[in-house]
């Protein structure tokens, strides 16, 4: 008995190293990252190998949150917020009901559907971004967050295919047993499929939350007015290859930046864990 | 459950609509001014619609520019001050980074919705001016609303295109190759002014001696430029024409110091990109000097560590030059779009912005070394002794320098990534001079040939 | 008579009518903002267009100087062909192995995961760019590392040729998190059922591997291999910032040089064909992998 109990510490004590020791490797660059956001910008091309900042000055807080030109990263952060939480928002929950759709119903042109979608994920957005700008400029969106948003509202491939496969992994059973209960189509969604799919609805807002969060081309094209800028685009600001970037107070905004991220990462993670799995659901 | 999906998507249809409301007020002055603006452009024929009389009349205008934090923050007040004094116009700013400009620039063009003003490039202007984007400024310069007594005939000329003056300087700038001091010294040599290419081999060669520092020597299109001019001809009038001289002549000197063993590597180049300032490979001495332009030597001693003296010469030229290689060229300008409804107003803010002292005060010589010298003499009057050297190598550089070659052609970027990648080949020593340069002339008149029709 | 007319709320209750009522905010997106803009670049294809000024009908020439003259296209094609190869299966295989170490559910587990994600989070930024590039320098940590083990190295490994690319693939594989975060979604929804009745009977660690994680994992694995496939033939960020296509064009990315064609050289028309010829790859490569999943792809709800 105490020879099995020592043996699965020895086993847990292993699994421990070995996972911590590999993450240490996946977060050195990103220690390096905020490190880097105490340096100047001649210590971050200078001094390679040192992880440590000769002093912790936070200097490159206080001028990068400074901003441009009167406009400080308070709003930059203010507006990144309000994009990416409609717009994801918008893009989880029409991306379910579509999946929903293409994974339990069977209809006419399905397949040309489906393909359709696929193709809208392969095609380079730099392509596309001229007739999309003409169009939305038609149609006085530009200038607007518009363009950013709606078409989150109308499903996005990714997440469709996503919570397709994911819908496509449950048992049809437990739908024809809810139809005998006198379920439609309709409450099965709802009441089935929607909680069994928790995982992958929770994985998805967390890609398009950062996605939209980092998103600056759309941003660049769509909005003028330095008032409305996001955060991704801001920080594009620092840089200028003619005469120089401040990369000091490039890294200290984009290690804030990463703390909205973050913080989502780290409340939601937890209820990826909740799959069937745990919460049991029996044959 | 179902109640709160339903509950959730009403909030949802709520913030929807409370967005498209908001935004639509918000957004009404900007979007009517975009559809105006695009809708001009397809009637647009050539006729002048300028606009006769503004005054009193409130007028918005829309000024794009890329640039640094620095640059940002002056501009944005200096654009205050000018409101403050012009209480009928609103200016509306948009600024982005270098590479996000082009791209939105050329997109807006395309969609019709160009800003009223506009920065622009030496390299871009061509393109810009003859697809009949821009306003020709001729006629404002004529009737004195932009004033141009105290700058010179040169600068407007390197604006122009076909006659027509496009785009108005904001500063000057010149070749310069900077150097380490302490290396130069230690080494004891003696840099003049502008060396010789052979002189500057020698140099070269004694630094590495003395020292063990290697040097870079620039190879790209504004070398090949450099030397086509000592040779007293045009690069891209030698290339339209399928003219191989000037490019052998630079490619053997890219050659002869590639592979001399005082160079650089190529690998170690390829790190230390010379193209970007902060990894110029005169930071960490892996090279005691650097190929540049007069505008870059402040932020290129920031990225040195501010306590190295930098010294500066012209680029090297030929031992027998036929004309004086170096030249001032305009760093920036700003434009007026023909898509503008307010073009006298435009040009109106563009005069101060050139010519106001109070307003170059503030912006304090950034852009460049400014075109009117009146206000460049006053501005230079704020410098540190850092900026200083700059615009004492512009003074140099204004006694000996003719005039810059015409802004680039159409399809000039394609050319000039052709000439990195075989002056990278030759570097890494897969192709000789002649190989290199027999290939090099005949792809960019294709090129040339193409982007012209 | 009454089976003849069905009622309205019965009609909607019918598959066919509730696919449609379902795939609605597709089908309003896809007419609205994607079929206008795909359409009008695919005529650019068959132009002349730079951009400025108005489009100019070409023929087919874009697609003929593609093919025969320029080399740079396939050169670039190669490039991206060689990423894919090595980056998508790299990359999947890091994140099938990270979410199996911690599907475990332990006290740590939460950290864990966070910390294993957090290099995607960092994602394409210019900050990553620079740290990708010090870090590679020749005086970097990767040579200081090499150097602790007693290899003397002061290569610069983005100066070379041949290893280069190599950087890029390895970010790639470094920000696994996507892919991992997809697996752990998939592994927790393999019902528990289907390792208790394992157990029952006496299956091992590994049978359980091979006779249900895998089986039960394959929709996951097809989603993540389809995706990867796209995302890395649109790969585009790595190449543009960190290497700038250098050396020698051996990082130069099919998308980037697209790009630099579209907007550098003012040839949107020859982008344009660029891009409909690697839809057409990419979609005959992803055509390809949904006939195959019949073979090895396996359903729960198509038992």
């Amino acid at each position: 008995m105490k020879s099995m109990s020592m043996k699965k510490r020895l086993g847990s004590t292993c699994y421990h190293t070995v996972v911590f020791a590999f993450a240490c490797v996946m977060i050195y660059p990103v220690i390096w990252m905020v490190m880097g956001s105490f340096k100047t910008t001649n210590e971050i091309f200078q001094s390679a190998q040192k992880l440590l900042p000769e002093s912790f000055r936070p200097d490159n807080y206080v001028n990068g949150w400074k901003g441009f030109a009167g406009f400080s990263f308070a709003i930059f952060f203010k507006n990144s917020l309000f994009i990416s939480t409609v717009a994801t928002a918008g893009a989880v929950i029409s991306s379910v009901i579509v999946a929903y759709g293409f994974a339990r119903c069977e209809f006419r042109f399905k397949n040309f559907w489906f393909g359709c979608m696929l193709l809208s994920m392969m095609l380079p957005f730099q392509i596309i971004m001229i007739p999309q700008y003409i169009m939305f400029n038609k149609m006085g969106w530009v200038g607007t967050y518009l363009p950013l948003i709606i078409p989150q509202f109308c499903s996005q491939g990714f997440f469709v295919f996503l919570n397709v496969q994911f819908i496509r992994g449950i048992p049809k059973d437990l739908d024809e047993a809810a139809r005998i209960d006198g379920a439609n189509t309709y409450s099965i969604f709802v009441r089935i499929i929607l909680p069994l799919i928790k995982s992958s609805l929770v994985t998805s807002a967390i890609f398009s939350f950062m996605w939209r969060w980092d998103d600056f081309l759309a941003a660049l094209l769509y909005l003028n007015k330095p008032s409305r800028y996001p955060v991704s685009l801001a920080l594009k600001l620092f840089s200028d290859p003619t005469v120089g970037s401040d990369w000091g107070a490039m890294f200290a905004m984009a290690t804030l930046s990463l703390v909205p991220i973050f913080i989502i990462f780290l409340t939601m993670q937890k209820y990826l864990v909740e799959g069937i799995a745990s919460t049991g659901i029996k044959g | 459950m179902k109640k709160r999906m339903i509950s959730v998507l009403l909030a949802m249809v709520l913030v929807l609509c409370t967005l498209c409301g908001c935004s639509s007020n918000e957004g009404n002055a900007d979007t009517s001014a975009d559809q105006t603006a695009a809708g001009t452009t397809t009637l647009a024929g050539g006729e002048n619609r300028s606009t006769s009389d503004n005054a009193g009349e409130s007028v918005t205008l829309r000024l794009c520019w890329w640039g640094s934090q620095t640059r940002n923050d002056l501009t944005q007040k200096a654009i205050e001050l000018y409101m403050e004094k012009n209480p009928n116009v609103v200016i509306e700013t948009e600024f982005t980074d270098w590479s996000g400009y082009w791209d939105k620039l050329a997109t807006q063009a395309a969609g019709g919705g160009l800003p009223d003003i506009i920065q622009m490039d030496y390299s871009y202007l061509n393109q810009y001016a003859s697809s009949n984007q821009l306003a020709d400024l001729n006629g404002f310069i004529e009737s004195g609303v932009i004033d141009t007594e105290n700058i010179s005939s040169s600068i407007i000329e390197s604006g122009s295109v076909d006659g027509k003056c496009y785009a108005l300087s904001l500063g000057s700038t010149a070749p310069m190759v900077l150097y380490d001091k302490a290396t130069a010294d230690a080494a004891g040599v003696e840099i003049p002014m502008q060396p010789t290419l052979e002189e500057y081999v020698d140099i070269c060669q004694k630094i590495y001696e003395k020292t063990g520092v290697p040097s870079y020597f620039e190879s790209g299109i504004t070398m090949i430029q450099y030397i086509a001019r000592a040779r007293g001809s045009e690069i891209y009038e030698e290339l339209e024409n399928g003219v191989l001289d000037s490019t052998l002549e630079h490619f053997q000197w890219v050659e002869k110091l590639a592979q001399a063993e005082f160079c650089i590597s190529p690998e170690l180049l390829s790190e230390k990109n010379p193209q970007v300032v902060e990894s110029m490979p005169i930071i960490d001495l892996s090279t005691w000097n650097v190929f540049s332009f007069s505008n870059a030597y402040v932020s290129i001693n920031d990225a040195c560590g501010g306590e190295r003296e930098l010294g500066v010469f012209m680029y090297p030229t030929l031992p027998d030059e036929k004309k004086q290689p170096e030249y001032l060229k305009p760093t920036m300008f700003f434009s007026v779009t023909e898509t503008s409804k307010y073009k006298e107003e435009a040009a109106k803010f563009i005069d101060w912005f050139v010519n106001d002292k109070e307003c170059n005060a503030i912006l304090g010589g950034e852009r460049g070394i400014p075109a009117n010298t009146a206000v460049a003499e006053s501005v230079k009057g704020q410098v540190d002794a850092i900026g200083a050297v700059a615009y004492d190598f512009v003074a140099e550089v204004n006694k000996v320098a003719t005039t810059v070659d015409p802004p680039n052609p159409a399809g000039y970027s394609e050319v000039e990534a052709v000439l990195t990648t075989l002056v990278e080949d030759i570097r890494y020593g897969n192709i000789t001079a002649q190989e290199a340069a027999k290939q090099f002339v005949p792809q960019a008149q294709t090129i040339l040939k193409e982007a012209a029709q | 008579m009454r089976a003849k007319k069905k009622s309205w709320k019965q009609q909607l209750n019918q598959g066919k009518v509730a696919g449609y009522i379902f795939i609605l905010p597709f089908i309003i997106g896809f007419v609205c903002f994607i079929s206008f803009p795909m359409i009008m670049s695919l005529a650019f294809s068959f132009t002349k267009y730079d951009i400025l000024t108005a489009p100019k009908f070409a023929g087919l020439d874009n697609y003929i100087t593609m093919f025969t003259q320029d080399k740079l296209f396939w050169k670039t094609f190669g490039v991206t062909m060689y990423y894919v190869f090595f980056s998508v299966p790299l990359r999947l295989i890091m994140a099938l192995l990270v979410a199996l170490l911690l599907v475990k559910s332990s006290r740590l587990s939460g950290f864990y995961r966070t910390v294993y994600y957090l290099p995607s989070i960092i994602g394409s930024s210019v900050a990553v760019a620079i740290l990708w590039k010090r870090m590679f320098a020749s005086d970097g940590v990767i040579n200081a590392l090499l150097g602790l083990v007693g290899i003397d190295s002061a290569t610069a490994w983005l100066g070379r040729t041949d290893t280069a690319i190599w950087t890029l693939i390895l970010l790639a594989v470094w920000q696994f998190g996507s892919s991992m975060l997809i697996f752990l979604a998939g592994l927790k929804q393999i019902p528990a059922y289907l390792y208790e009745a394992a157990t029952v009977d006496g299956a091992g660690a590994i049978t359980k591997f091979f006779k249900v994680t895998l089986p039960m994992l394959t929709p996951t694995i097809f989603f993540n291999l389809i995706n990867q496939l796209i995302n890395g033939f649109m790969a585009f960020t790595q190449s543009f910032i960190i290497t700038e296509g250098k050396p020698q064009n051996s990082t130069l990315f099919y998308v980037v040089y697209m790009y630099q064609n579209s907007f550098k050289y003012n040839k949107l028309g020859y982008g344009c064909a660029m891009a409909w010829f690697m839809v057409l790859v990419v979609g005959g490569l992803t055509a390809l992998i949904f006939l195959s999943q019949k073979k090895w792809v396996y359903y729960e709800s198509e038992r």
